[in-house]
């Protein structure tokens, strides 16, 4: 993805402070705090997905969010391309909801 | 009455249940899904009896710190779940600085539905709502918690999965207990014994 869309940031929320597998739902907040324009949430499975809606409903800044529930390679492929073109999150919204 | 210091205790208690049934969790995991959870409640649960000693002014205070705890140390899904369900007791605790029975159910049904809302499950899915919505659609003051409970974990195990990790064992998935639900048993026998 830094090959096809190098502008496009990315952040990683994944896992929990100590290294360990799993999520934590203050690591995705703070990932959405540093948004500064529109950001597409993805997941993978189980607490992943869980923990990205968690957040999404507790996030408190103003900025534009969404969550996609999809295969999270595929999609964060298509909208870092996507947004790479100067897509809107809501065209890409849209456009993972086709694939 | 369940005050803020029974609380405690029952969490405490809860601490220690999930300690000696961590094995069992894990193995029950292991069988049906990926073998974390009792490490992972193993986790929460230390991290929340580490902020016992702080003093809280309400039930509800207490509630929400137990539910942020549990929401950022145990890892896996039962996090959220646990955690949502906790944050969700405190709005109904609110200030009160002690619950009867009755506001006790209703806070812990709260809880429930946000379990439900946030997993997206309902009854009969083999996983923790098999505890949580029978048990508190049914059970009574002075009723013997800990007996109702332990059927209400045993009536898992024939079970199939169709929410959560275990759903993608299908049919295998029948013939073991589902973790979530015992350690929803551990939690709520724990705090259900405050209540008396």
């Amino acid at each position: 993805m830094k090959e096809m869309a190098p502008a496009v940031p990315i952040h990683l929320a994944g896992g929990l402070d100590d290294g360990a597998i799993g999520t934590d739902v203050n690591r995705i907040l703070e990932a959405l705090g540093q948004v500064e324009g529109e950001a597409l949430l993805l997941s993978d499975i189980g607490s992943a997905t869980m923990n990205a809606e968690l957040a999404i409903d507790m996030y408190e800044g103003d900025k534009q969010l969404a969550f996609f529930d999809g295969p999270i390679v595929e999609s964060a492929f298509i909208a870092s391309v996507s947004s790479g073109n100067g897509m809107s999150l809501a065209d890409i919204v849209g456009q993972l909801k086709q694939q | 009455m369940l005050t803020i210091d029974g609380m405690k205790q029952a969490l405490r208690d809860a601490q220690v249940g999930i300690e000696e049934q961590k094995d069992t969790l894990t193995d029950l995991d292991r069988a049906i899904g990926d073998g974390d959870h009792g490490i992972n409640m193993s986790r929460g649960f230390d991290a929340v009896s580490s902020i016992l000693d702080e003093e809280y002014d309400s039930l509800g205070a207490l509630s929400k710190k137990v539910g942020m705890t549990l929401m950022s140390k145990v890892g896996g899904a039962a996090g959220p779940l646990y955690g949502s369900a906790f944050v969700k007791m405190a709005t109904t605790f609110g200030e009160a600085k002690e619950a009867d029975f009755t506001l006790l159910k209703e806070a812990l049904q709260e809880g429930s539905n946000s379990i439900k809302a946030r997993g997206k499950s309902e009854v009969g899915q083999k996983t923790m709502v098999d505890v949580w919505d029978p048990f508190l659609e049914h059970v009574q003051q002075g009723d013997d918690y800990q007996k109702q409970l332990d059927e209400l974990v045993q009536k898992t195990e024939d079970m199939v999965a169709t929410k959560g990790r275990a759903s993608y064992f299908g049919e295998n998935s029948r013939g073991t207990v589902d973790p979530g639900s015992l350690s929803s048993s551990i939690l709520l026998a724990a705090i259900m014994k405050e209540v008396d």
